[in-house]
């Protein structure tokens, strides 16, 4: 085979790669490329090189924390504009990229909340840093904007389904380890491109079990699994999501900017919060407080160096 | 609109863009490399996104909404204002053949540094892109990094999408070049070209 055989020809899939790469072939032109696939080896090496490109630019950018003064400004840009809509005769004119003084006169700042939110935010950025940022290209056909996931009927019930079959010892055997590191090397390279980490319990006496990915409802999820003696089988998954897809009927609890969705089934708590555009759940039997005590612990779990 | 009208919304608003603004802050200091910029370009993106708020759908992806206003806002103000010449004018970047670097057996030692993590080294990937011409490295970021579908990339990028396709095929060849010199050069593969 001579190198121009690589060209994109006839015979070579060339740009259809990047396509099958990011799910974007319709059925009958996935298979001629995985039948192509299948028997060049020359295009094998390519989409592997392809496949730890994009692994590489969504692993291996920096993510600087913002400006401190960032959000205070943006809200400052906003109220300026809710001035200038509300009266124009009042309002000053805004120049929308000046640096704008806060001129909100309330005694409780709007913002101060989004700061404390976007604090707490790199804090979890920085612990998921090996993991870069950026999100998967959605696979299909989207309009311009895209909805995100297929609303579950009830995406707790989809987590009790799931945590059950890990009680039951349906935990593939190829998830079981107690290292974390090979638990994101299974993350990455399943392709899972947001952010998820695995927590160190030690300290509490949870040991982790395993992880990998998986699909909850339809959705791909990292997951976690962690065994206590006092609190058996403890599980976390991460996904893409909102919590504005979460069903009614959860007891909310807020604690420094994060809310927690707390749901019982039977004698499992399953609690949720949202971590910028990835939505936590971690559930276990037992005390319903201990579960949601962890999911609190670790939703704010200090970063260690860079988070400073 | 009333008083209690504009609050509502204003609240409708920072609940589905506030949870955006570490996430847009990257991808703006990504674009634009100065920090001034970058803010200028965060709040220029909450600007236009909160005029234009009605028009967003409730329950959709608020995230991709979002980046694509601040694609569009860098590409049609920053980049045009400021964007340095390309090094090779854009009608010859769509020309160029899909490889960047035919003739030359660098997969294999690319392949070696990636199974070994190499890309951790610090800055190896944002120099690789800093690399690549401009359209290449938008490409790249919007789909890639910021997990724009092509559609949303198109309409960020102000291109069609065939050309969003096309420029990220090139873009990722390049890249993966780009990143296996840098693995030679940092002696990260233990072999040079073969």
């Amino acid at each position: 085979m001579t190198r121009d055989d690589r060209h994109a020809d006839d015979h070579h899939p060339g740009e259809l790669l990047d396509a099958w790469l990011d799910d974007r072939l319709e059925a009958d032109e996935r298979r001629r490329v995985e039948q192509h696939l299948a028997a060049c080896e020359r295009c094998r090496l390519q989409l592997a090189v392809l496949r730890a490109t994009v692994a590489a630019v969504r692993t291996g950018l920096p993510t600087p924390p913002p400006p401190p003064g960032l959000a205070a400004r943006v809200g400052a840009a906003l109220d300026a504009e809710d001035a200038r809509s509300g009266d124009a005769a009042v309002a000053p004119p805004s120049p929308p990229l000046a640096p704008s003084p806060i001129r909100r006169p309330a005694a409780v700042p709007r913002w101060r909340w989004a700061l404390a939110a976007a604090a707490t935010v790199v804090a979890v950025a920085v612990v998921a840093y090996w993991l870069g940022s950026g999100a998967a290209p959605g696979p299909g056909v989207a309009p311009a904007v895209t909805p995100g996931p297929p609303r579950s009927a009830d995406l707790v019930d989809d987590f009790d389904a799931a945590y059950a079959e890990l009680e039951r010892g349906r935990l593939p055997a190829a998830f079981e380890t107690a290292d974390a590191g090979e638990v994101e090397n299974r993350w990455q390279r399943a392709g899972l491109d947001f952010r998820a980490r695995v927590f160190d319990l030690e300290a509490m006496g949870i040991h982790l079990a395993g992880g990998g990915a998986t699909t909850v409802g339809g959705r791909r999820a990292a997951v976690t699994a962690y065994r206590a003696a006092a609190a058996g089988l403890l599980a976390c998954w991460m996904f893409e999501g909102a919590a504005s897809e979460l069903p009614g009927g959860a007891e909310v609890r807020e604690h420094d900017g994060f809310e927690f969705h707390v749901y019982r089934r039977g004698d499992l708590t399953l609690v949720f919060w949202q971590e910028g555009d990835v939505l936590c759940a971690l559930a276990g039997r037992g005390d319903p407080e201990g579960v949601l005590d962890l999911a609190v612990a670790k939703a704010m779990a200090p970063t260690a160096g860079r988070a400073a | 609109m009333t008083d209690q009208a504009r609050e509502t919304r204003r609240r409708a608003f920072e609940a589905e863009a506030l949870p955006h603004l570490r996430s847009l802050w990257t991808a703006a200091r990504r674009l634009a490399r100065e920090d001034a910029d970058a803010e200028d370009l965060v709040q220029e993106t909450y600007l236009r996104a909160y005029r234009t708020f009605d028009n967003f759908v409730r329950g959709t992806n608020s995230r991709s909404w979002l980046f694509t206003i601040l694609y569009s806002v860098f590409i049609n103000r920053y980049h045009r204002q400021r964007r340095a010449p390309e090094s090779r004018p854009l009608e010859d970047l769509e020309r160029q053949p899909l490889y960047a670097r035919d003739g030359e057996d660098w997969e294999a030692p690319f392949l070696a540094a990636a199974a070994r993590g190499s890309w951790g080294v610090s800055g190896t990937v944002e120099a690789a892109l800093r690399k690549l011409p401009q359209v290449y490295r938008h490409a790249v970021l919007a789909v890639d990094v910021e997990g724009l579908t092509y559609e949303e990339a198109a309409s960020a990028l102000s291109c069609p999408i065939g050309t969003v396709r096309s420029r990220l095929a090139r873009a990722r060849r390049q890249l993966a070049a780009e990143l296996a010199d840098y693995a030679r050069d940092l002696g990260l593969t233990g072999s040079a070209h073969a």
